[in-house]
Formats: C-alpha cells, sequence, structure tokens
C-alpha cells in the first residue's frame, strides 16, 4: 500500500533538492558568532513534518543548538501541528572519517530534543479551570528526547554556500519510554517499538 | 559527480522509509496511516450466537499496562465460554496513536471479540480522533439475545461538563426501544458517583435508566478496583484495572446474574 506520508515525502525530496540548488542565503551573514551558521531542515523525527529552522556552531562545530519550527498537515480528521523545538548536539570530531577531498562522515553525535507542540488541546497540565493541578501529570505540550545522528558533509563549489550535509537521526521520546518503564512491559514494548527515525539536511553559508 | 551522489543518497533515504515507514512520526499527537479501523463494529460482528444464558468478561483502564494486560487475556482465553469482552475504556493513557496501537496489538490477542467504551484518558491530545477511527461511534449499541448492550461516552470532564456528555437524550431513545430488547446493560467510563461526571446531569441520567425499567445493571471503570454497589435501586459494577490481572466473569439470563471475579 502506498500510504499517505510516503507521497509527502517523496514531494519534500524533489522540492527540498531543488532548494538546494537555487537557494541564495549567504549575501549578508558574517561570522559573528551570534549570527546562524546554518539552516537545518528535517523531515520527521516527532518534530514535524517538516521542520527548519537556524543552527549555531560552538567550538569547532562540536556543539550544535538548532531552533525548527515544525509543521504536520493534516492527514486525518485531525488539525494541522504546529511546534517548536530547540535541539543541543555534540558531535565528537575525533571520529570524523574523510572519504575524499570533499567529504567527511560523522558516524555518530548525541543530542536532546525538547520539543513544544502549540495548542490547548495538546496542554492538558496548565488547564486547570478544566483539572485540578497534576490531575494529568504528564499532559504537558512539552516533550523531551534523547537522540543519535550519523552525518554526510559535502563541501560545495558553491559561490553562496560552503557545505551541505546529510544527516540520519535515531530519537527516543519521553512519552514512550514511560510505557517501558515498567518491568512488568519487558518483552511486550521494546527499545524500537518505542523509537523513531528522522533525517535531514543542513545547509552552512559562505561567511 | 556530487549531483550523483545527492540522488543517490535521497534514493536510498526513501528505500529506507518506505522499508521501515511507522517509524517516520511527525508528532508525537499526529493521527496519520491508522494500522486499524472500526475495531468495535468488526468485533461486534464477530459476537457468537447468544444463548438464554450466556458468558461475559470485564476488564477496563488498561492504560500503559501492556504486561499486565496480556496476562489478562491469557487469562480470559483459559474460558472457553467467553461470549465476548468488555472494555470499560481508558484503552490508553496518553492518548496518543503509538499507545493505541499497541494496547490494540494486545487485547487482538484474546479469543472473543473485545467491545471497548471511550474512557477519559483515550480523549487526550488527539485520542478523540484516534478513538473515533479506530474504535468507532462514541455512543453505540447493539442487542446480545436478549440484552441490549448501550455504550455512553460519560467523561463529561474531558469537554469542561457540558450538557450533552453523557447524551441524555441519546439514551433515552436506545432505552425507548423497549419492544425490541427484554434487558438493557449499560457501559461507561465514568460512573455518575464521580467527580468527572456532569454533577447537572446525574439525576437525569439516574431517571433515564429507571424510566423504562428494563435496565439490568450499569458497568463502569475509572476507579481502577472491583467494586460492586445498588444505587437508586440499579446494580453497579465497577470493573478492575488490567493492573491487578483480575478481570470480572459474568454470567447473563433474563432478569438475572452472576458475577465472579477471576485472577
Amino acid at each position: 500500500m502506498i500510504q499517505l506520508k510516503n507521497i509527502c515525502l517523496l514531494i519534500l525530496i524533489i522540492t527540498g533538492s531543488t532548494t538546494i540548488y537555487s537557494q541564495d542565503l549567504s549575501d549578508s551573514i558574517t561570522s559573528k558568532w551570534y549570527l546562524p551558521k546554518y539552516i537545518k531542515v528535517q523531515y520527521a523525527g516527532n518534530v514535524g513534518f517538516i521542520s527548519l529552522g537556524p543552527s549555531w556552531s560552538f567550538y569547532d562545530e562540536k556543539l550544535d543548538v538548532n531552533f525548527l519550527v515544525g509543521y504536520v498537515p493534516k492527514f486525518s480528521n485531525d488539525k494541522a501541528i504546529f511546534s517548536t523545538t530547540l535541539k543541543i548536539n555534540l558531535t565528537p570530531q575525533k571520529l570524523t572519517v574523510n572519504l575524499g577531498e570533499n567529504i567527511c562522515l560523522n558516524p555518530f553525535g548525541i543530542g536532546l530534543t525538547l520539543n513544544h507542540t502549540h495548542g490547548k488541546k495538546f496542554n492538558k497540565y496548565g488547564n486547570t479551570n478544566q483539572y485540578e493541578q497534576g490531575y494529568y501529570w504528564w499532559g504537558v505540550p512539552l516533550s523531551s528526547a534523547f537522540n543519535l545522528q550519523s552525518e554526510l558533509q559535502l563541501k560545495l563549489k558553491s559561490k553562496h554556500l560552503k557545505r551541505v550535509s546529510f544527516y540520519f537521526e535515531f530519537t527516543y521520546w519521553d512519552v514512550y519510554f514511560y510505557s517501558q518503564l515498567s518491568k512488568e512491559n519487558i518483552g511486550v514494548i521494546s527499545f524500537w517499538d518505542a523509537s523513531t527515525l528522522g533525517f535531514g539536511t543542513k545547509i552552512y553559508f559562505k561567511n | 559527480m556530487l549531483t550523483r551522489l545527492i540522488s543517490l543518497l535521497s534514493g536510498s533515504i526513501l528505500l529506507l522509509t518506505i522499508v521501515s515507514c511507522d517509524k517516520f512520526e511527525y508528532s508525537v499527537f499526529e493521527v496519520s496511516d491508522l494500522k486499524y479501523q472500526n475495531i468495535n463494529l468488526a468485533n461486534i460482528e464477530r459476537l457468537p450466537q447468544s444463548n438464554d444464558t450466556f458468558r461475559i468478561a470485564v476488564i477496563g483502564d488498561t492504560q500503559r499496562f501492556y504486561g499486565q494486560s496480556e496476562d489478562v487475556v491469557d487469562l480470559i482465553n483459559k474460558n472457553p465460554d467467553i461470549d465476548f469482552v468488555v472494555h470499560t475504556g481508558d484503552l490508553v493513557d496518553f492518548g496518543v496513536q503509538r499507545e493505541y496501537e499497541w494496547m490494540h496489538e494486545v487485547l487482538a490477542k484474546l479469543n472473543a471479540p473485545y467491545i471497548a467504551v471511550i474512557g477519559n484518558h483515550d480523549l487526550i491530545g488527539n485520542g478523540d480522533i484516534l478513538y473515533k477511527e479506530m474504535y468507532g461511534q462514541e455512543n453505540f449499541s447493539f442487542l446480545h439475545g436478549h440484552t441490549k448492550f448501550i455504550y455512553i461516552n460519560t467523561n463529561s470532564r474531558e469537554y469542561n461538563f457540558p450538557g450533552d456528555v453523557p447524551n441524555i437524550s441519546w439514551l433515552d431513545s436506545e432505552l425507548a426501544d423497549s419492544a425490541n430488547y427484554k434487558q438493557a446493560i449499560i457501559v461507561c467510563h465514568v460512573s455518575m458517583k464521580n467527580v468527572d461526571f456532569n454533577e447537572d446531569l446525574k439525576d437525569p441520567f439516574n431517571n433515564t435508566l429507571s424510566k423504562y425499567g428494563k435496565t439490568l445493571m450499569g458497568i463502569n471503570g475509572h476507579n481502577h478496583g472491583f467494586d460492586t454497589s445498588y444505587t437508586d435501586g440499579i446494580f453497579r459494577l465497577n470493573s478492575s484495572s488490567t493492573s491487578e490481572k483480575k478481570y470480572v466473569e459474568l454470567t447473563i439470563w433474563e432478569g438475572g446474574y452472576n458475577l465472579d471475579l477471576v485472577e
């Protein structure tokens, strides 16, 4: 069965690739630390069907901070979902493998994700008109996750863009982790059941 | 070379996505590509022919008790005389799609069909949409032999206590059809004795239950502990949560019933 998600993904990949070749982002960017180093565009990983936003790098790109705005279109009788995400990633550069003159692999990175889903419907905890405080103890619009990534970096000979990278991410969300907490659920809900995947691209500006 | 590499990468990622698609989630709260639909209706169609005396199992509040629920499923499956299983709501804890699918995969191992009423936890986030798409209508009824089972949404607090949860006029119309059934069993999640039930609707609800004189009993969940009582002349059964690894075996005949707590 061809799923709706896959059709959307195909559209995303086509439009995404076009964007990489046509974008002209960098003219006004200088190397001041507070200016974003790259734009991150991510597919899935529970932060949106598509999410994008500015990112900053510190300590020779060992530490990355991403800010993402995510959008999930209406797939069924639900409404579109908007969320904002803060991600902190650590990439140990000792592990970097050079695969060629213009290409390298960062096989392993770890990160933390904090996602806020917008909408009163998702904030049960804060809704004290309807519920006593703590009626639904977890009922907050915030979700947090632990993630692992692998990424391939490519140097570009473009006039405006320095590099582009593609990454793949494995994410483990608190909401699903709670289902694994009980020892009674061992063997029923596996680590793989409770995990999600995402991937994306980073588009680096020329300084 | 670069173009080729990029297309190769996109291609392999796309392939990978198709292979393991449900891992690519867009939001914890998403409702998309549901694996199971209309479970209640499909299970009602699976009901066996009813005898004058028949037996059902009552469970509820399965929430995140996956392991314990599996144990209860095994326990119920040891009894070949169960016609169907009543689930008194709170199928899930956080109202998210993955939980709904996980819990159905546990309950689908029941030999007998299970039919679930909507609970307050099932309504959290996009849970209202998930229940509707996976299970069906929130108010529905079916006949099993001489007994009419009426499932009704009583989770008033989830809607901030409007005047139509529970929907009394719908309940009245279901009971008013009294030529077509001998006795009625009302299945709901929040009992009318609970603070999460709309206080203003308690009397109208009770009056409707006794109005046609055919209500055999009310079955509810929410309180996580087996309990029975008589309120306003009607017998009430509070199911045990599967966390306690127990279920209620209910034997029903015209004008009477017997119950056993099985563990």
